[in-house]
């Protein structure tokens, strides 16, 4: 077997194992790409509550349309069929009937969840004061609405404790909650899966379309229902991402093909064309596969612009080896060693992405890595021999005449570069302050509408918005409750000073047993209690025959097993609780989440400073928000360093190939002047440059060189070398082009900035060109 | 969620006295139709108005009824105070939506639409001052006795609102004497309304 042949059979069977590992890869589209790798604890927990915390939990679901009764009766309906399905933990429609649950299971365990009970207020002072603050309620005109049952609740328990309760209450028409104008009635549902468990996602909101469809059709009702959540996001970017990166590639495909077919006029160097584009796109999925395990959908997204990076060589090949009877073999020795250091330079470009934390980049840098080398190599080693006998394209040499005659280097065009690269200059001066998006957001693939819709609901329900948030480990379950007690006692003092406005605790709804013995310790016995309240209630209008109900009250409580969490069952606390004290493998978390103050927002050195009492590490303040988008911001920086490394590996390279700073600035600086250009117009166009515009920008330089290079070694053939680079460049344009036009961000801003980077790079190499002496440099 | 109960327990104290104030004190004007849209035209007729009160709320358990006074006003279409003078000092002032207590040196505003079950109850009032029959019988079950110069008004609430059984109020002409809101345990507030001290 002749080495030509090897490399044939080598090819094949390396085809042949990348496209099983490909088959057999597990292929993921939800947002994990865009979370990045939480190196320290307090990202850990952050990531941790993006991806599975209550918040990521919770769906709200909006009903709209027919009338105010139709909209509460499918409410009605929806949360009874919801309440039955084993997919969600709790759902909450504001009925009247759950409210009166809570409020009697509230009722019934008073003594046990009153902050107030203390030992003085059940002294003969501490009774009396308790029983005048009830009576003046009650003295009030209209007291009689408000104040609590004399007979059993003498002492207001029941007030104390729902003034204990946070929260505002949702507004509330026909008996179920509604949205603020009143035209859609409000549910909560909160999923027994996380956030992050797409699939599980997509089930739940599957069923209460289908529960919502049913009970619509049962009352005969023409509503609308609009559903919002972290889950609802993560289920639509998923769709989207599939739909777009399908899409994308089958038009990048489509347009490469048409032009292609256009400058060939052969089907059979199309058929060509696309060998190395395929192995470089299997070879791609199957080392993504290989290292990460899974492949993000995301990756393929990105994936299409190897299309028109991978066609390249072959272009270069067709093209340029039309001359003489063994053309192949002298574009071998004669074209080879340009493309090849192009090829080394577009792969030191994507392997400074390797170390990335986003897992995203990390891939697009080994997929367009492994795919750029696979394609070059399988250009240079196979296709030949796959060439039939005599092949040639369509002489493409006068399309490069044209050209030449247009992109003609000179006095002129170094002027009016050099007036770009000034006005570039000048437009990222002036837009200094906002150069960089530094909003996680930025490359949030949700749709502003649907986030709006989003912050509107949750306003109207008082939901937890997840943003700021206390965050609290312990080895066991009680544990965490009494630290979460503890912390409520050091936050308390906040929120008189309206450093709060409020927080929640899980051992509001669930004291820890400790606290609930030592309320039961508070509490007097019968015969005590009786001697109390007849020196409490000297003077008084009240007969202390008419407290029966009161004394028996507080004896069964404190003889009572102190509350469990199998208490809460049946009460929307249950859920509340479910969200605020969390199993993690080592232990239990409880959660704190801060409501801010009034005006501004909350000083969260101060809720540090309070909680230090509690120990290093056992209670962590986390504001998601603002730490979401300060971890963003340590990743734009990286994604700077990592380009600026990408960089500078691209010049060592060049350098070392070239054997001259001269010849290696030569190439470098059409490049530059590329890069800058993109972001001026970038800048212009009100565009704020995210982590991926800066990716771009190191792509533009790493296929860029590909384009500088031929015009920095000049060709026997310069016709013939710029058409084969128009075609090029054309194909690359059109793969990136395409991710330009996608409605997922991180797709958008790499096409928007490598599309016209790389067109530029082409013309700005051109017109920066030795200035032909005759007309072949050499 | 569920201290909206504790702010609705407060909200709906004050209003039961407000709904004692915007009825104080009318002008006699005779109107056709039938007795109901006659009392409706005399209230909806006036503009504004001052009174005082004298509260005795009566409740299971309590030897004696308790005791509070103070002084109601109200002004067209939307504004009600309420000042307690007596045993605890308070003030409860609803302009439009808003709703302001103060009380034990501590000033809360509390939008009305918050809470539902309460605006329905403040609709009801309003409807009642401007005269607006039609908006009350939507909410009430309306039970008018007597005659323009002595009439008895009870107002049930049609959907079941858990803090009132039944308001009753009588009244001589445009003149309302008393203001008796029944809870569901039974206990009940007996309001006199007399002419104003001040005045």
């Amino acid at each position: 077997m002749s080495r030509r042949a090897a490399a044939v059979w080598v090819w094949a069977g390396l085809v042949a194992v990348a496209g099983l590992v490909a088959a057999r890869a597990r292929y993921a589209a939800d947002l994990s790409a865009f979370l990045p790798r939480a190196p320290s604890e307090r990202e850990r927990l952050l990531v941790e509550q993006l991806r599975n915390g209550i918040a990521s939990r919770l769906l709200i679901v909006a009903i709209g349309g027919a009338d105010a009764a139709t909209r509460a009766q499918l409410s009605q309906s929806l949360a009874r069929a919801l309440g039955r399905d084993a997919r969600f933990a709790a759902v909450e429609n504001g009925s009247a009937a759950a409210e009166r649950r809570d409020g009697a299971f509230l009722f019934a365990h008073r003594y046990l969840l009153s902050p107030a009970v203390t030992p003085q207020r059940f002294t003969s002072a501490g009774l009396r004061a308790a029983i005048e603050g009830t009576l003046g309620l009650l003295a009030a005109p209209g007291g009689v609405l408000a104040a609590p049952s004399l007979a059993s609740d003498p002492t207001g328990e029941m007030l104390a404790l729902l003034g204990s309760l946070p929260g505002a209450a949702p507004r509330r028409a026909a008996g179920v909650w509604v949205s603020r104008d009143g035209r859609e009635a409000l549910l909560l549902a909160r999923t027994r899966a996380p956030g992050s468990d797409t699939d599980a996602q997509a089930a739940a909101i599957e069923a209460i379309r289908a529960a919502f469809a049913r009970a619509a059709a049962d009352a005969h009702a023409h509503a609308t229902l609009q559903l919002t959540g972290p889950g609802v996001f993560a289920v639509a970017a998923r769709a989207r991402i599939e739909r777009e990166v399908l899409r994308l590639s089958l038009l990048s495909g489509l347009l490469i093909l048409t032009l292609l077919i256009l400058a060939y006029r052969s089907a059979a160097a199309l058929a060509l064309a696309l060998v190395p584009v395929a192995s470089g796109a299997l070879a791609g999925v199957a080392a993504v596969a290989l290292r990460f395990g899974v492949v993000q959908g995301v990756t393929l997204g990105f994936g299409v612009t190897l299309i028109g990076e991978a066609v390249d060589y072959s272009i270069y090949l067709f093209v340029q080896s039309r001359t003489g009877s063994d053309a192949t073999a002298d574009w071998q020795r004669r074209a080879w060693p340009t493309v090849r250091l192009g090829m080394l330079t577009s792969v030191c470009g994507f392997a400074a992405l390797l170390p990335s934390a986003f897992p995203g980049l990390a891939q697009l840098g080994l997929y367009s890595l492994s795919g750029v080398l696979a394609a070059g190599g399988v250009t240079r080693f196979v296709l030949p021999q796959l060439l039939p006998r005599r092949f040639a394209v369509r002489d493409l040499r006068p399309l490069g005449m044209r050209a030449a005659r247009v992109l003609r280097p000179g006095r002129l065009a170094r002027a009016l570069l050099l007036v770009l690269a000034v006005g570039a200059t000048a437009v990222i001066y002036t837009h200094r302050e906002r150069l960089w998006n530094r909003q996680l957001a930025a490359l949030s693939p949700v749709p502003l509408a649907a986030q709006r819709l989003d912050a509107r609901l949750r306003a109207a329900l008082g939901a937890p918005g997840g943003r700021d948030l206390v965050v609290i480990a312990a080895p066991s379950r009680q544990a965490a409750l009494r630290r979460a007690e503890r912390a409520g006692a050091a936050l308390d003092p906040l929120v008189r000073e309206r450093v709060l406005g409020g927080y929640q605790s899980p051992a509001r709804y669930l004291p820890s047993r400790a606290l609930q013995r030592a309320r039961q310790q508070a509490l007097p016995p019968p015969a005590v209690l009786r001697r109390r309240l007849a020196r409490a209630l000297a003077g008084m209008p009240l007969s202390s025959a008419a407290l029966a109900p009161f004394i028996q009250a507080v004896e069964q409580a404190r003889t009572a097993t102190p509350l469990g969490p199998a208490d809460l069952a049946g009460t929307s606390f249950a859920a509340v609780l479910d969200g605020l004290l969390v199993r993690e493998a080592s232990g239990w978390d409880a959660l704190l989440p801060l409501d801010r103050p009034a005006r501004g927002p909350i000083d969260l050195d101060r809720v540090r400073t309070a909680l230090q009492p509690l120990g290093a590490g056992r209670a962590v303040v986390l504001d998601l928000k603002h730490q979401a988008n300060a971890l963003y911001g340590t990743y734009l920086a990286e994604a700077v360093r990592l380009a600026l490394a990408g960089l500078a590996v691209i010049m060592l390279l060049l350098l070392a190939a070239l054997r001259s700073p001269v010849r290696m600035l030569r190439v470098v600086l059409p490049l530059a002047l590329a890069v800058l250009t993109v972001a001026g117009g970038l800048l212009a166009c009100g565009v704020s440059l995210t982590l991926l515009h800066v990716i771009g920008m190191l792509l533009i330089v790493a296929v860029g060189s590909n384009y500088a290079l031929f015009f920095e070694r000049g060709s026997s053939e310069p016709d013939l070398t710029l058409a084969s680079l128009l075609l090029a460049n054309a194909a690359t344009v059109l793969g990136f082009g395409v991710l330009a036009f996608s409605t997922v961000p991180v797709l958008r801003d790499l096409g928007q900035t490598v599309a016209p980077g790389a067109a530029l790079a082409l013309v700005f190499a051109a017109l920066l060109a030795r200035e032909p002496s005759g007309h072949a440099p050499g | 969620m569920t201290s909206g109960l504790a702010r609705r327990a407060g909200a709906l104290g004050a209003l039961g006295v407000l709904a004692a104030l915007s009825l104080a004190c009318l002008p006699v004007q005779a109107a056709p139709g039938g007795l109901f849209t006659q009392l409706m035209a005399l209230l909806g007729a006036r503009q504004q108005g001052t009174a005082s009160f004298l509260a005795r709320t009566y409740a299971a358990g309590l030897t004696r009824p308790l005791v509070s006074s103070g002084e109601l006003r109200y002004r067209a279409p939307d504004h009600l105070e309420q000042r307690t003078l007596k045993p605890t000092p308070s003030e409860l002032i609803l302009d439009g939506e808003r709703l302001t207590v103060h009380r034990d040196g501590h000033t809360r505003r509390l939008n009305l639409r918050d809470y539902p079950d309460i605006a329905v109850y403040v609709d009801a009032l309003r409807d009642t001052l401007g005269g607006q029959g039609a908006g009350l019988k939507r909410r009430f079950a309306v039970r008018l006795t007597g005659t323009l110069a002595q009439w008895q008004l009870i107002l049930r609430p049609r959907q079941g609102n858990s803090h009132v059984r039944r308001i009753r109020l009588t009244g001589a002409g445009a003149d309302i004497h008393t203001i008796e809101i029944l809870a569901p345990d039974g206990a009940r507030t007996v309001m006199r309304i007399g002419p104003s001290s001040a005045s």
